[in-house]
This record gives structure tokens, C-alpha cells and sequence, in this order.
């Protein structure tokens, strides 16, 4: 079980939350511009990194907001901004 | 065994769910003369009123039953800002009373919230879950209210009376 930090709420149990998954690379500026390979792998092809990933989490059964953390997909640790383990 | 709880479930409180700019918000709480709450998952309370603070711009103004049309009355302004929403949700939840010596035990095998009073204060309010549900948990004297959606009222009912008489 993961205890997540929200903003407003501060440290809650991860089942009070939704996973919204990873965030995602942002949209190229111009698809038209990108190689057929490069489009498909932007649209369908997901990063599945063993180690930190910076994903979002909804705080559905709390305040109701979106919340932004860097989860070690390893280890389950919660990682602050500079990549150290919060605990 | 059982533990030494008072389990009540409690008629209709008038409920407002208030959503917008704290600043709007406070302006039209202040012709009730209510005030928002210092501190998020806090409560502000005047009398038989109280503001739970529930999350970033969201607030929950509750009052007996009876003041329902004192409440509107008092809130109403018009024309009312676009930017902000209050909803009438007198009828959405039902609020039970956990009461008495070991309040906090049930309270415990119901929620994954941490009660200690240096987390959650005496005027404590937030939404968290309870039994697997989205439930609001407020800090009282004597123990804590609970409360769930009202179409799950009798559920949770009988969930904090098997949590008594285990
Ligand atoms: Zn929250």
C-alpha cells in the first residue's frame, strides 16, 4: 500500500485514490512533420520504465484533485522532486 | 465484546456545496455571518452552523434541517457570479454520530484516516473513505460523525453496528 501526499489533504492511504497512469510526452508542435514511425510510436507506443515515472493520481475519496508524483516502479517508493526517497 | 460506542444516525442537516473563489465565496457566507474555515479539512463554526473546508475551492455549509430556507435566503444574491456554484445537497448524504470512550476504535476499522489529534485537529472535517466508500469524517466533543452518500446510509448502518458488536 502506497501513502500519498496531496497537496491539500496531505498524507493519504493510496486506496482513497485513482490511478490516472503516467504522464505522457507532450503532442509534437507539428505531427505533419514527423515520420509515420515517429507518430505511431508517439500515439500508441508507451514508456514502461523500470524506476521513477512521473504519474498522475486522483484523489477521488479526498479533496477531489489531481495530484502529480514521481513513484519509483522498482522499489514502490515515492520520490521527491530531486529523486530522493521521501521517507 | 463490543465497544464502548454510541452509534446514531442523524435526520437531514441542510447542506450547501459551495464551489468557487474563496474570496466570492466568503463574501456571500459573510451575510450569514459565517466565515471560512484558517486551515484545508477544517471546520468554521458559528452556533449550529459550520463551513467544512473539503478541498481546493469546495466547501460545505450545514445548518439544521429546519434553517434550510434561512440558509438560501441568506445566500442568495443576484445576480449570483458565474465563477462560483452552490448546491442545494440537503438530501445527498446521511450523517451518522460515532460517540463515546472508544469512538476512535470503530473509526478505525471504517477509515484508513489518521484521527490523531495532531492530523486532525479538533475541527477537523474532510472527506476520505469509510468502508470502502467516499464518506465526509468530522471531529465532534465526543467522538466523530460519518458521512456517506444517503442511498448508502442503511449499508453503512449496519456496517458501524457490526463494527460495535463484533
Ligand atoms: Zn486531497
Amino acid at each position: 500500500m502506497l501513502k500519498i501526499t496531496c497537496p491539500f489533504c496531505g498524507p493519504r492511504n493510496e486506496s482513497e485514490f485513482v490511478h490516472g497512469g503516467p504522464e505522457k510526452p507532450r503532442r509534437p508542435e507539428d505531427p505533419a512533420a514527423l515520420s509515420d514511425t515517429d507518430w505511431i510510436d508517439h500515439l500508441t507506443v508507451p514508456d514502461n520504465p523500470m524506476g521513477p515515472v512521473r504519474e498522475k493520481w486522483w484523489h477521488l475519496r479526498g479533496c477531489g484533485q489531481w495530484v502529480t508524483i514521481t513513484r519509483d516502479t522498482v522499489s514502490h517508493d515515492i520520490l521527491d522532486e530531486d529523486g530522493h526517497d521521501r521517507r | 465484546m463490543s465497544y464502548a460506542v454510541t452509534i446514531r444516525r442523524q435526520d437531514l442537516s441542510a447542506l450547501v456545496d459551495m464551489r468557487g473563489e474563496a474570496r466570492q465565496i466568503a463574501a456571500l457566507l459573510a451575510g450569514l455571518d459565517l466565515a471560512l474555515p484558517d486551515a484545508p479539512n477544517t471546520a468554521a463554526e458559528a452556533g449550529d452552523r459550520a463551513v467544512y473546508w473539503l478541498g481546493p475551492e469546495h466547501w460545505l455549509l450545514r445548518a439544521p434541517i429546519a434553517e434550510e430556507d434561512a440558509l438560501l435566503a441568506g445566500l442568495h444574491k443576484d445576480p449570483l457570479p458565474p465563477e462560483i456554484s452552490l448546491v442545494l445537497v440537503s438530501d445527498a448524504y446521511a450523517f451518522f454520530e460515532i460517540s463515546g470512550a472508544e469512538a476512535a476504535e470503530v473509526m478505525a476499522v471504517a477509515s484508513p484516516l489518521d484521527l490523531h489529534a495532531s492530523v486532525f485537529p479538533a475541527k477537523g472535517s474532510a472527506f476520505t473513505e469509510a468502508f470502502g466508500l467516499k464518506a465526509l469524517v468530522v471531529r465532534r466533543g465526543d467522538g466523530f460523525e460519518l458521512a456517506v452518500d444517503r442511498s448508502l446510509g442503511d449499508m453503512t448502518e449496519d456496517y458501524l453496528n457490526r463494527v460495535v458488536a463484533f
